[in-house]
C-alpha cells in the first residue's frame, strides 16, 4: 500500500529556498569569511543582493503555491 | 563482514556525492579567486559570443586582460565571468536533486549532467545581466538617489535570482517525472 507522502508529487519550495541560501552563501557569507566584511560598501552589497534575491524568492513561492491551488481547484470534482 | 560493507555502502555513497559536490565547487572557488582573464576565457568567451548574438556586440578582444566593446565603452573583465552564479547552481543542483544511492557511476553521470546544466546557464544569465548593464550604461545615470552602479548590481542580481529559480524549477521538473516513472 502507498503511503500518502509517496503519493504526494514532491515539493520544489525546499529546492528553491537551497538554491536561495547556496546563492547567499557564494556571493554574501564566503567574501565576507574571507575579510570583505572590513569594506565600508560591503554592507550595502550584502543587504542588496539579501534582500533584493529574497524578495524574488518570497515572489516566486507565492505564484508557484497559486498555480499548486489552481490546478487542485481544476482536479476537484 | 560483507553484509555490513554492502548496507554500509549506499549510505557511503549518499554522504559522499554532496561531499563531492562541495569539494569541486570549494575547488572551483579557489581556482576563480586567483584566476585572471587567460584562466577564464571558457566562461567569458562564449559569453562575450551570446552577448553579440543579444545584439550588443561587436567585442575586441584586449589580450590578456578583457573583451573589449568601443561602440559601446563597455569591458568584459574576468570579475563579469559569472564563476559564483555556476558554483551556486552546480551546488543548488547537485545538493537539491541528489538521487537516491545507484552505484558510483550514476552518481558521476548526475554530477557531469548537474555542472553541464549549471554551465549552459552561467552562460544564458550572464550573457542577459551583460547585456542589460550595457543598455543601462547607454542610458546613463538615472534621476535620483539610485546611482548607476547600484541600479547595475540590482539588475544583475535579478537576472541571477530568476535565472537560478527558473533552473531549479526546471530540473526538479525533471527529476520528479523521473521519480514518478521509476515508481
Amino acid at each position: 500500500m502507498p503511503r500518502a507522502a509517496d503519493a504526494r508529487p514532491p515539493r520544489p519550495a525546499p529546492r528553491l529556498v537551497l538554491a536561495w541560501l547556496v546563492y547567499l552563501g557564494v556571493t554574501v557569507a564566503a567574501p565576507a569569511a574571507n575579510g570583505a566584511w572590513r569594506d565600508p560598501d560591503f554592507a550595502g552589497h550584502a543587504l542588496l543582493t539579501a534582500g533584493v534575491s529574497g524578495a524574488l524568492l518570497l515572489v516566486w513561492l507565492g505564484l508557484v503555491r497559486l498555480a499548486r491551488g489552481a490546478a487542485a481547484a481544476g482536479r476537484r470534482p | 563482514m560483507r553484509t555490513t560493507w554492502s548496507r554500509l555502502r549506499p549510505r557511503l555513497g549518499d554522504l559522499a556525492l554532496p561531499a563531492a559536490a562541495l569539494a569541486l565547487a570549494f575547488a572551483l572557488k579557489l581556482f576563480h579567486s586567483r584566476a585572471g582573464f587567460d584562466e577564464l576565457r571558457w566562461v567569458l568567451d562564449p559569453t562575450v559570443r551570446l552577448v553579440e548574438w543579444f545584439g550588443a556586440g561587436p567585442f575586441e578582444l584586449e589580450p590578456h586582460r578583457a573583451w573589449l566593446s568601443r561602440t559601446h565603452f563597455f569591458e568584459v573583465v574576468p570579475a563579469c565571468a559569472g564563476v559564483n552564479f555556476l558554483i551556486a547552481a552546480f551546488v543548488s543542483l547537485a545538493l537539491g536533486l541528489a538521487p537516491p544511492w545507484r552505484g558510483w557511476a550514476a552518481q558521476v553521470a548526475f554530477l557531469g549532467a548537474c555542472a553541464l546544466a549549471a554551465y549552459a546557464t552561467t552562460l544564458l544569465a550572464n550573457a542577459t545581466r551583460i547585456a542589460l548593464a550595457m543598455r543601462l550604461h547607454e542610458l546613463g545615470a538615472p534621476p535620483g538617489p539610485v546611482t548607476a552602479d547600484r541600479l547595475h548590481a540590482v539588475a544583475g542580481i535579478v537576472v541571477y535570482a530568476v535565472a537560478l529559480s527558473l533552473l531549479v524549477a526546471a530540473a526538479s521538473h525533471v527529476a520528479d517525472g523521473r521519480h514518478a516513472a521509476r515508481r
